[in-house]
């Protein structure tokens, strides 16, 4: 019954308190939402604890959804205020050295059992270099390249979910490309 | 911007780079970006360097996200019906408009009156109900009055000529007597009014010449009595 539904129709299902519905939504939506904070905050436990939240937040917050925009759009702003959050939380922890390490361990571990082990290391480097560098990107770009390439979202989709013109998106995903680019061809040098 | 010419190197649009990226091009413009490509240097090393950026990003991906499974999210399902405290009712009730609050006031205001009023009334009546007590003294006594002998003007006014003691012979041990020093004396009586009712004190009479109040005499009564 649920499946057949719109986004918008369960909201208004689970304001009446229907919590079939919103479990409904989050079936929909945990994974997109779990690869979105992955994407803007680069590690799995946070990204957990984010997404986690951001189904929260959205709970409690029901009745504030006037239908204005799409479900979509409301859940990831919800999901980038929570990833924004948890950064700030962790900058001013500043424990991102020992973090690194610690995801340079679990990456060295999760690596295919067909690479090399000069291969393993080879590529936990450059991994490491594209999350640091993804993870440098300003909000608006990393959104953008997140929901693309982890959400697996089209242009009008991303558009319609931001709710900025078509072509704004395009030039945000070059934009994000291109520095992404230089601050991989720069930070091997900066680490050595 | 300026759109694609495959016959020249002018190059355009840096959002078709992207969109041919991610294969939303539409067939048309596909094909004539494909044609550029072979003729514009700098448009196909923009090409390369998008296209080895997202292969970075795909990489880190596969690498690291695709072998994650999805969490499972517990939603605290609490209730949705707010709770209200008693401020928050006292709010609510003059929340809901400014009209209704100022007449919810003014009412509260007139019962306060209303009540102050009634009990002022109220207290009125009481006193109103009370009988009047009369301007001439006191109706009746039920109590009685204890009387109190009097004595005669006579006897007040009869000078005392010297007190008498009573000497009492024993062989008791002799304790140092207090001197009983004899007063009322003619002048003292002489000024007392004689419509005044006097009520004479213990210690204004030698106790051995009053004997109206002598225990013997009460002693005598009693023995009297049991006769």
């Amino acid at each position: 019954m649920y499946k057949t539904l719109t986004d918008e129709e369960l909201v208004a299902m689970a304001v009446s308190n229907d919590q079939e519905a919103f479990g409904e939504i989050v079936r929909r939506w945990e994974r997109k939402i779990f690869a979105l904070c992955f994407g803007m905050l680069t590690r799995e436990d946070e990204a957990r604890d984010a997404a986690q939240e951001t189904f929260i937040a959205a709970f409690k917050n029901l009745k504030s959804f006037r239908g204005e925009a799409k479900v979509s759009s409301w859940l990831h702003r919800i999901a980038v205020n929570q990833c924004l959050t948890t950064k700030r939380r962790n900058r001013t922890r500043s424990e991102d050295f020992l973090d690194d390490e610690t995801n340079e361990a679990e990456r060295v571990f999760m690596a295919p059992a067909h690479l090399s082990p000069s291969n393993v290391t080879e590529q936990g480097e450059r991994l490491g270099l594209v999350r640091h560098a993804v993870g440098s990107l300003p909000v608006d770009l990393r959104q953008v390249i997140v929901m693309k390439e982890f959400e697996d979202m089209t242009f009008q989709e991303i558009s319609d979910t931001l709710d900025v013109p078509l072509s704004t998106v395009k030039s945000r995903l070059y934009t994000a490309l291109k520095q992404l680019k230089m601050k991989l061809d720069r930070l091997p040098m900066e680490v050595a | 911007m300026q759109k694609f010419n495959k016959t020249s190197l002018i190059c355009s649009d840096d959002d078709a780079i992207v969109a041919y990226l991610y294969g939303e091009l539409p067939p048309a413009e596909r094909d004539a970006f494909e044609d550029h490509l072979l003729v514009c240097i700098p448009c196909t090393d923009e090409f390369a360097a998008a296209a080895d950026s997202r292969y970075s990003v795909f990489e880190w991906k596969k690498m690291d996200f695709d072998p994650l499974e999805t969490p499972v999210f517990s939603i605290p399902y609490i209730s949705q019906q707010p709770s209200y405290t008693w401020v928050e009712s006292l709010k609510g009730l003059f929340a809901t408009g400014p009209r209704l609050a100022t007449a919810g006031a003014f009412g509260l205001v007139i019962a306060v009156l209303g009540f102050a009023f009634y009990a002022g009334s109220f207290s009125r009546l009481e006193l109103a109900a009370i009988p009047a007590v009369p301007e001439s003294g006191l109706v009746e006594s039920p109590a009685p009055v204890p009387t109190i002998p009097v004595r005669s003007q006579d006897e007040y006014q009869k000078p005392i000529s010297e007190p008498t003691l009573a000497v009492v012979k024993d062989n008791a041990p002799k304790k140092p007597r207090r001197s009983v020093k004899a007063i009322g004396s003619k002048s003292t009586v002489a000024q007392r009014s004689a419509d005044t009712v006097q009520v004479p004190r213990l210690n204004d009479f030698d106790d051995l010449s009053d004997e109206s109040l002598r225990l013997a005499d009460l002693v005598s009564d009693i023995g009297s009595l049991d006769d």
